[in-house]
């Protein structure tokens, strides 16, 4: 490990000095957007209104009343229900798909990751809503069609079927990752071994995929354990509590319960740490430094019978990503829900509307995007710094940064919110003049905390392929930390700078939990105007401003997805010397 | 004027280094390079000989002793000059040239962004002076990856000439190029040192760089110094079987007998005696006799007064055939032949003078098959010796 920055100015002569000071001021960064909110939310769950209300006391016996509150009872079991099965039929859908992606070739395979990335990046919230409209007694189902699926998915099990429609593409991504890289050589040596083809899958092929299927399926869990957008938009079509809507509740509802909301995220980050260990054992277990130099990128034999493949990958794209999309981009452009889709009930008013002077949903979207710009640059700079204190130092707090960092990849965005709200509303900070609680700043804080993990790993593949090397060189050459940062490392990882600035301003603009949690009741944000308008029953209007803003986040993502291209085609190949 | 303007002597006081869990890397490393001159340092991977550069470039800090360059201190335990304010050059191992830049901008950059910065003009003229000096004339507006090999050496030597450093260091800066464009560059690096008349220190594992280039070699062995002397001398009278190994005498036998007189030893292997340089006892902690041979002076002769053995492996290199034999349990011989043997075959061995260096055995000679007898098997001398150190 070579030391980067460890250096003083000007000649100095003091050890160490300006990696420390990078590493505590990174530490210090991470400890009040991670951990102190982290800290507070654990404390309110023992000892609820601590700091908040004047009566408050130590109550550890608060997290056993789990068993008698029905509440509390029914959110935990929910949540539980939902992701274990939607785990379970979300990974077997997800390795399935992966399978077949990877084992034979047919026309439109591709699409497949398609959908499965469109998935993924599109807000939970509005996929949820459009599954709503689609499906719910009045809704576009019985509408356009004339069938009527409100009893089969407004129900346990239909809602474990459609949150594993949405949610698939963990265990179809990590899967395909794992077949992507096809070491034909474990399979021959197999086979000269005498072994017949289920054999070799049996005993080679499966061993060395189970870990990329357990991890997928794991990330299946997490996901939507701490997901607040998909029970948001059920809220109001079909009642069923799961922790996070109640923590929501708890704290954005009267009567404010500060105690339900301490105790219930706590059983979350419990439950999600625990699936979040379990991730981390399958994910080195799934490490792809075994391969051979034989291995190749798989390329697949044609199938027997391509249509039928296809005509299933068309069908689930039209079933996973058509219906709610397709639903709300009908809905934006319909009169009325009941109207169906006939001439008469097509109409552009709702987006007239939006585009109209002063309206609340354009207000949100500028607000939006301005606090998303404002976060994507903090956690692309933070990242970066982290990433370089990981990287290239060898500060000695590295293990807590890396702990911070594996500690934000389990939190979810609703238990991050809370705990900023019982943060930032410690009067002693309001002494200070720090009380930021109602204040946007607050929600750039809370929008860099919670990317900052996705931001962190993205950087830190780049970081890791730059060979030390070549920063000692600058230093040699008698450039100063700042100056090698700047001038070799900067311009090395420049695209991964553009990916994680993407990645986090896209997310960041449709940022249900935060913005519903943290922002203050006169400022607008999107996903919060659109949740209210879908509320209120205006859904046209609600589906017309998530179609405004998708288009919005898909200009931009292809406009730094370009610039990344541009940054990339620098050097004419390779980034080795 | 290419180089720097004033030679500075280099020297290292009981330098040191550990590990995080203490263990030392190298320890109490002394010697002084005189203003002008090359210092080879020597050693196998692991023997601490980058560790001991990285010292010298500030890149690490010493757990112990001092790195002086003229009279002013760079480095101790509890401070260290930024590798930006020592005025040094470094060439190294994988050149490490920034794929983002034009050689133009690789060779200017410590004038452009270092601490010693200067005008555009001057740097534009220093860069044509050394782009000139190196033979790198057009290839200014080239990236790294559109170099070859030795192009790209040549640039991390231009470089590391930019700044007019004091001292040059060198990081096994050939082992990445193929072996006719490492004699090449051996050749040119060797012809360069001498132009510019800058105080310099090489690292390299291979024996022929450090002879070539270097004023004085320092061998390192375990992190510790186990000869430091001219190349002639390290050649002549290597302190230890595992030097003599690095010096490119690869076959190594326990004789029967040693009988030193003076300088010489006359060495009785497989009832045949023969005479060797005598070069005192192992410093690499070796305690009996042993005996080193040179795989070219050491030939196949079936006449009388030949060593008998047997032949072990006969493989055809271009050149000549590379010829294992055994000796008895004396140890396994290895040869340049003209001719092919067949495994199997009874063959003589005659050894020139020159071409045996025997350490310790005073007199007495100890029986076959002791615990010190060699070990009959196909690893190499080093490894061997290696394990005789650590038992």
């Amino acid at each position: 490990m070579t030391s980067l920055l460890e250096r003083t100015r000007g000649g100095g002569r003091r050890r160490g000095a300006p990696e420390n000071a990078l590493g505590w001021a990174v530490l210090a960064l991470l400890a009040v957007l991670v951990g102190l909110p982290l800290l507070f939310v654990v404390v309110q769950g023992v000892a609820p209104g601590l700091g908040l209300e004047r009566d408050w006391s130590v109550r550890p016996d608060l997290l056993g009343e789990i068993v008698r509150r029905p509440l509390w009872q029914a959110s935990l079991a929910n949540s539980l229900t939902l992701a274990s099965g939607a785990m379970l039929f979300g990974g077997v859908l997800g390795t399935a798909l992966a399978f077949l992606r990877h084992t034979v070739a047919f026309p439109g395979a591709r699409l497949l990751d398609g959908v499965a990335w469109a998935l993924l990046v599109s807000p939970s919230f509005v996929l949820a809503q459009g599954w709503v409209l689609f499906a719910s007694p009045s809704g576009v189902a019985v509408n356009t069609l004339g069938v009527d699926p409100s009893p089969l998915v407004f129900s346990p099990a239909g809602l474990v079927v459609i949150t594993g429609l949405v949610k698939y593409p963990f265990a179809y991504l990590a899967v395909s990752a794992a077949l992507h890289w096809d070491d034909r050589s474990y399979r021959q040596a197999a086979a000269l071994s005498g072994a017949r083809p289920w054999t070799v899958l049996r005993t080679v092929r499966v061993p060395l995929l189970t870990p990329a299927v357990a991890a997928g399926a794991i990330l299946v869990f997490v996901d939507v354990l701490g997901d607040f957008g998909l029970p948001a938009a059920l809220s109001a079509a079909y009642p069923y509590p799961t922790l996070p809507y109640s923590i929501y509740a708890s704290v954005r509802q009267s009567p404010v319960s500060f105690e339900l909301g301490g105790v219930l995220s706590f059983y979350l980050v419990v439950v999600i740490s625990a699936a979040v260990l379990l991730y981390l054992r399958a994910v080195r277990g799934s490490r792809y430094d075994f391969l051979t130099g034989s291995a190749a990128p798989a390329s697949p034999p044609p199938a027997r019978i391509p249509v039928l493949w296809s005509g299933l990958t068309a069908l689930l794209a039209a079933l996973t990503f058509g219906v709610p999309l397709g639903t709300s981009l009908q809905v934006s452009f319909s009169r009325t829900l009941h109207g169906g889709l006939t001439p008469e009930n097509m109409t552009l008013e709702h987006y007239a509307e939006i585009f109209a002077g002063g309206s609340r949903m354009l207000e949100g979207l500028a607000n939006s995007l301005s606090i998303a710009l404002a976060a994507a640059a903090a956690t692309t700079l933070l990242a970066f710094l982290t990433g370089v204190v990981l990287t290239f130092t060898r500060f000695r707090g590295r293990f807590l940064i890396d702990v911070a960092g594996t500690v934000s990849l389990a939190v979810p965005g609703i238990v991050l919110a809370v705990g900023y709200i019982f943060l930032w509303n410690q009067p002693v900070l309001a002494d200070l003049g720090l009380g930021l609680y109602g204040h946007p700043a607050l929600l750039v804080l809370a929008g860099t905390a919670g990317a900052l993990p996705i931001a962190v790993r993205l950087q830190l593949g780049a970081l890791a392929q730059v060979p030390p090397g070549l920063l000692n060189a600058a230093a040699l050459s008698g450039a100063r930390p700042a100056t090698r940062l700047r001038t070799v490392l900067v311009p090395l990882v420049a695209p991964a700078l553009v990916s994680s600035f993407a990645a986090v301003l896209a997310s960041g603009i449709f940022d249900l939990a935060a913005t519903t949690m943290l922002a203050p009741p006169s400022f607008a944000t999107l996903p919060v105007e659109i949740l209210a308008e879908y509320d209120r029953g205006g859904y046209g209007y609600a589906t017309a401003g998530a179609v405004v803003s998708a288009a919005l986040v898909l200009l931009l993502t292809a406009a730094s997805s370009a610039i990344g291209r541009r940054l990339l085609g620098g050097p004419p190949s390779g980034r080795r010397t | 004027m290419i180089g720097s303007q004033d030679s500075v002597p280099l020297r290292l006081r009981g330098l040191g280094m550990r590990y995080g869990n203490g263990a030392w890397v190298l320890r109490g490393v002394d010697t002084t390079v005189p203003a002008g001159t090359t210092l080879a340092v020597l050693g196998p991977s692991g023997c601490g000989k980058s560790t001991l550069l990285r010292l010298v470039a500030g890149l690490e800090t010493p757990g112990e002793g001092e790195v002086l360059l003229g009279d002013r201190p760079l480095s101790t335990p509890g401070s260290v000059v930024p590798p930006e304010h020592r005025g040094m050059g470094m060439v190294f191992q994988d050149y490490a040239l920034w794929p983002h830049l034009r050689v133009r901008d690789i060779i200017g950059y410590g004038l452009r962004h270092g601490v010693h910065r200067t005008t555009a003009g001057e740097r534009a003229s220093r860069v044509a002076e050394l782009v000139e000096f190196l033979r790198l004339g057009g290839l200014e507006e080239r990236r790294p990856v559109e170099l070859s090999g030795g192009q790209r050496q040549r640039v991390a030597i231009a470089r590391a000439l930019a700044t007019r450093p004091r001292l040059l260091l060198f990081d096994e800066p050939l082992s990445n190029l193929d072996s006719r464009l490492r004699a090449e560059m051996r050749e040119e690096l060797a012809l360069l040192l001498r132009r510019l008349g800058t105080t310099a220190v090489y690292v390299t594992h291979d024996v022929s760089e450090a002879l070539a280039l270097a004023d004085r070699v320092l061998v390192l062995h375990g992190g510790r110094t186990v000869q430091d002397a001219p190349p002639e001398e390290v050649f002549a009278s290597p302190v230890g079987g595992w030097v003599a190994n690095l010096a490119g005498f690869s076959s190594r036998l326990v004789p029967e007998g040693v009988t030193v007189e003076g300088e010489r030893a006359t060495v009785t292997v497989a009832g045949v005696s023969f005479e060797g340089r005598h070069c005192g006892e192992d410093a690499g902690g070796a305690t009996g006799p042993e005996v080193y041979l040179h795989p070219d002076a050491v030939r196949i002769d079936d006449g009388a007064g030949a060593v008998p053995a047997v032949v072990a492996s006969s493989v055809f290199e271009g050149r000549h055939h590379r010829v294992r034999v055994r000796v008895g349990s004396a140890g396994t011989v290895l040869l340049h032949s003209s001719v092919p043997h067949r495994p199997g075959d009874r063959v003589g061995l005659r050894v020139e003078a020159d071409g045996a260096v025997v350490f310790g055995g005073a007199t007495d000679a100890r029986p076959l098959g002791s615990a010190h007898a060699a070990q009959d098997d196909d690893r190499g001398t080093e490894e061997q010796h290696r394990d005789a150190v650590h038992r």
